[in-house]
This record gives C-alpha cells, structure tokens and sequence, in this order.
C-alpha cells in the first residue's frame, strides 16, 4: 500500500475501531473470557458512554483502550494505528485517585506533561501545570500532597494531569464512582464545561453506571451486557447543555425509562450473576 | 508556673543532687580486695551530666503534647541513677563486688579523661560504618529495584536472598575478618553484608508486591521504563527504606562493634573489648554508654531525614 492510500484509509477510519476484540483473562492456570466479539467505531469529537451492570468487561474494554491488556483476539485501531501499549495521544482518569503520593498537586500535573514532551524545561511545564489546576479550580491547593486533598479534589487533579497533555482522546473508567453525590454533580458539571468549551473537541470514553450521568455527558451510550454490547443508543440533546433544563424536556424523561427498563430486564434475565446494580 | 516546678522529674533531680553531693559511705572508700583507698573521682562530670540531661528535659517538657511522656522518660532514667548511685557509693550494697558495678561518678569521669581515645575511636568507627553503610544500602536499594522489577529474575534470587540474609552477619564475621588482607577492608564488608542482605530483600518484597494501580498510572501517562523505576517506584518504596535505616543502624554498630573485637586497634568496640580484657569495667561501661549515645543519636538524624524527605505517609 502507497504512504497515500495508508493516509487515506486513515482519514476514513474511526478515531477508535474495534474489530471483533476478544479478551480472555489467565490467572493461575485458569481462564476467564471478559469479552466476546466486540464491535465499535468512535468517530472523533463523540463523548461515548459505556454503561452495564458490574463485572460486564466494562474497565476491560477500557483498559484494552488505555493500551494496558493485549487483546487475545480481533483488532483495536486507533487513528487507523493498531493499539501497541498507552500512547500520547490517549489520557486516562481512573476511578480510584491514581496521583502519586509523594507529589504536590502540582508537580503530578507536571510530571505527566514531562513524560509527552521529554524536552520541555521544567518551569514551563509547572506553569501549564499551574493552568490546568486552575481550569479545575484548584488554584488555592497547588503545593497541596495528594493526601491533604479530599476524593473529589484529587479527581480534579487527575483530570487536569489527563488535560494538561492535550490528549486526543480522553479514556475515564468511573472518574466519580467514588466521590460523594453532590460533589458528583460538581464535577459532571465541571468536564461538560470543559470538554463543550474546547474548541478541539476530544474523543471521549466515559466508563459509568449511572444512567443520569450518562445522559447528561454522553452523544451515544454503548449498554453492555455481560461481556457483549447489547445496544447502541444515540442521545440528541443538544449542546451545550444545562442540567436542569435538560431534566424538564419530555425527550428525557423517555429515555431515561427506556434505559432504566433495560436495567431492570437485565436483573430479572440475570438475576443469578454475582455483583450489583447501579 | 507552680505545676512546672512540682514535678516528679524536678523533684527526682534536686534529690539526686543532693545525694551526689552528699559525702559518700566510709566503706566505699577501701577497695574491698586490695584494702587500698578506692579510686573514687569527683563528681564533677556526673554533675554536669545530671544538669545537661535536666536541661534537655526541661526543654522537651516545654513541647506540646510531650510533657507527659518527657516526665515519665525523666522519672524512669533519675530512679535508675538515684538507685545506682546509691546502691554503689552511699550504702555500698555491691561493695564486694564493687570493680563489677563501677559507681556512676567514676563512669562519667571517663568521658572527661578519655576524651581524646573516645573520639578518635568514634571517628575511626565512623569512617567504617559510613563507607559500608551507604554501599549497603545504595547497592540493596539499586540492585533490589532492578531484581524486583523482573518477575522472572525475582523469583529466582528472592530465596536466595532470603536464605542468605536470615544468616546474621555476625556469624560470618570472624571467617571475613580472617578471608580479608586488611582489617579495614573485612569491617567495611561484614557492614555491607549486614545492611545489603535486608535492604536488598525488603526492597525485591517491596517492589514486586507494589500497587498495581500506580505502575498503571505510569504506564498511561507514557512514562519510560528508567523514569518509572527511579521517579515512579523508588518514591514510593522511599518511606520504607528511611523506616528500615533505624534498624540497620543497629545491624551495622553490631557488626562494626563485633569486627572490632575480633581485629582492630582502635574504635568503639575496639575500646570496650581491649577495656574488659583488662578488668577495667568503668571503661567498658563508659564505652557501652557510648555506643547508645552513637545510636541514639543516628536515629535521630534518620528521623531528620524522614521528616525532609517523606511528608506523605502511605
Ligand atoms: N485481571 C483479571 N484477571 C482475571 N479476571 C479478571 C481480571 N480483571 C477483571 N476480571 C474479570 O472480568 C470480568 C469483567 O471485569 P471488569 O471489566 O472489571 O467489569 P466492570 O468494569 O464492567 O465491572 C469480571 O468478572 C472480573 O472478575
Ligand atoms: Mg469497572
């Protein structure tokens, strides 16, 4: 293939394409199959949501995205690229607040800009650092450790070490599974401005099981099933979008039904899997 | 005001004082064997001991939170001196046996005739033990980073490593001091091999049960092999080897003191065996004295050291 077919393939290529992907995990000798034939395209600019009851393989599909599992069957391209390990043009913000400890907010945020841009002095990169922290509206606990930050703080941080390197796409498996209710809403509201207010607009993998969350982020939301996608589901709402204006039209009230009554047919198919709901 | 001054620890000191002062028993005055005059020295050093540790008290007393456990400590340590002191040269309980139990004026007096034994023997000691020391624990540290990132190296030495490092240095030390052409070399092994073992386990243990999510974290954010090993892993390992330090201090005292008994001709340990060969237990005990003064007072820079470089804790 000429260098300009390869360009071209590429062009029309999905910014994430995932051809019959299978995942089989093998610990001690036994083997687990996490995933069976999955099939996805992720156009760029989508905010996608990928949502389903616990244990489906839903951090597994992520994790085959983040580059840190070899698929054990089928294709995973992104940018027409096979996926070989993380790469830079991916970010990721996992639900357990993955700083390191022994850094300030600061010097985490930096430290991931240093690792995508090996020659970038080091002022420079505390100053982006500084910028990002203040997008997340940390200004105030930039020379704060990790462990003098509250869960919700430490997830802004993640978010904007994740930012600060300018990804391409955003991959985050529950960012706020762990963070109290309120301060949830805070930061749903926080990454929807973020990401609507970027004129670039990233490619945006968002792990959940709150259906609420997912309707409010997302352009498309992926229902997974146990280890399979049930359905793909489109969501119109236009943008940029306001919680409780959102939460008035008829349109969502409709869609939420529809999705919670798929939960709840998931419960009575499978009402024997291990793990719980919501 | 008045609760500071009537403290156990105030009161304990002026007692103390006082008996020191106080003339001290006839019979301590005859060596029981010899019938000679006992050669009993002037208190003045063990006064000024007595002052110095009242001092230090009073000042850690002063600290928030420390006043209780400062007048405990100072309880305990005056009741031990009173008890000694008393037993030894006021009512002479152990005259008998008196070159055994050295009275407290004659040990401290010690620390002012010796002065100069004392610390060219402390500088030598040093001199070894630093060498070894940090060897020990650069080596154990690199070594155990690069062997426990590898599963299947891991897995291969961290037995070995077991076995060898359950051995304590202690035992091989004489066979090492014989093995090596010259003294100075032999301590600086055995010290090595004393702190190498440990460290170099810890850290294969440390590194191969670490928290798979931060060697994740590193690996998404792009972050190259030796960066993750000497930015990502050794940080968090670091609080772990600063904790271990205190221990090996007294692993690497113990073997430096148990070389220098074998084959040297001068240090601490050197002073105390050459001391006890010949009888004269006021300078061994003197010379014991101060190794836990050596001890204490490197596990006080480890603290130091701890409080600089780790502010997070796990
Ligand atoms: N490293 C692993 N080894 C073996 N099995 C695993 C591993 N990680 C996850 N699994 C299993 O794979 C299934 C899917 O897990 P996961 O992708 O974490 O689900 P979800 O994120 O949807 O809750 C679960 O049944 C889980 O027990
Ligand atoms: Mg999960």
């Amino acid at each position: 293939m000429s260098k300009i077919e390869t360009e071209s393939k590429r062009n029309q290529e999905s910014k994430i394409a995932v051809e019959h992907l299978r995942m089989e995990y093998t610990s001690n000798n036994k083997n687990f199959l996490a995933l069976e034939d999955i099939n996805l395209n992720i156009e760029e600019g989508q905010f996608v949501c990928i949502i389903g009851p616990s244990g489906c393989g839903k951090s597994t599909l992520l994790s085959v995205l983040e580059g840190l599992y070899t698929p054990t069957g089928g294709d995973v391209r992104i940018n027409g690229i096979p996926v070989d390990g993380p790469g830079r043009e991916r970010a990721v913000v996992f639900q357990h607040y993955s700083l390191f400890p022994w850094l300030t907010a600061k010097k985490n945020v930096s430290f991931s800009i240093a690792q995508v841009n090996k020659n970038i002095k080091k002022t420079r990169a505390d100053e982006i650092s500084v910028e990002y922290l203040k997008k997340v509206g940390l200004e105030d606990f930039i020379e704060k450790l990790p462990g003098e930050l509250s869960g919700g703080m430490q997830q802004r941080v993640a978010i904007a070490r994740a930012l600060a390197v300018s990804p391409e796409i955003l991959l985050m498996d529950e960012p706020f599974g762990a963070v109290d209710a309120k301060t949830r809403v805070v930061l749903q509201e926080l990454l929807l401005n973020l990401w609507e207010s970027d004129g670039r607009r990233m490619t945006v993998v968002f792990v959940t099981h709150d259906i609420d969350e997912a309707l409010l982020l997302s352009d498309r939301i992926i229902f997974m099933g146990p280890k399979h996608i049930r359905c793909d589901i489109p969501v119109a709402f236009p943008r940029p979008r306001e919680k409780s204006e959102l939460y008035a039209t008829e349109e969502y009230a409709k869609l939420r039904v529809e999705l919670v009554n798929m939960f709840y047919d998931d419960i009575a198919d499978k009402i024997d899997i291990e793990g719980g709901w919501l | 005001m008045k609760k500071y001054l009537l403290t156990l620890p105030n009161l304990l000191f002026v007692v103390l004082l006082g008996v020191v002062i106080w003339p001290y028993s006839e019979l301590a005055k005859i060596d029981y064997y010899t019938k000679n005059p006992s050669k009993l020295h002037e208190p003045t050093v063990f006064l000024v001991v007595l002052v110095l540790i009242h001092i230090y008290y009073l000042v850690q007393s002063r600290r928030n939170n420390k006043y209780r456990v400062a007048n405990d400590i100072a309880t305990v340590v005056y009741l031990l001196l009173l008890a000694w002191e008393l037993v030894t040269m006021k009512f002479n309980i152990v005259s008998r046996i008196y070159i055994y139990f050295p009275p407290p004026e004659n040990i401290f007096y010690v620390f002012f005739s010796d002065y100069k034994e004392i610390l060219t023997g402390l500088v030598y000691s040093m001199r070894l033990l630093v060498i070894g020391f940090t060897l020990g624990i650069f080596l154990g540290v690199v070594l155990g980073l690069v062997v426990g990132w590898i599963p299947r190296l891991r897995k291969a030495v961290f037995p070995i490593a077991k076995a060898v490092s359950s051995v304590p240095a202690l035992v091989y030390t004489p066979y090492v001091v014989m093995l090596m052409p010259s003294f100075i070399f032999a301590s600086i092994f055995v010290i090595f091999l004393g702190v190498f073992w440990p460290t170099f386990m810890n850290m294969i243990n440390r590194v191969g049960t670490i928290d798979h999510k931060i060697i994740d974290t590193a690996k998404v954010l792009n972050t190259p092999l030796h960066t993750t090993l000497f930015r990502v892993i050794l940080p968090y390992t670091l609080p772990r080897i600063i904790n271990n330090l205190t221990v090996m201090i007294s692993v690497a005292i113990m073997t430096l003191t148990a070389a220098e008994m074998l084959g040297s001709n001068s240090g601490i340990g050197y002073f105390i065996r050459k001391y006890s060969v010949m009888i004269d237990y006021t300078r061994t005990i003197a010379g014991i004295l101060f190794i836990a003064l050596v001890v204490t007072v490197l596990n006080w820079l480890v603290d130091l050291l701890k409080k600089k470089l780790v502010r997070w804790d796990y």
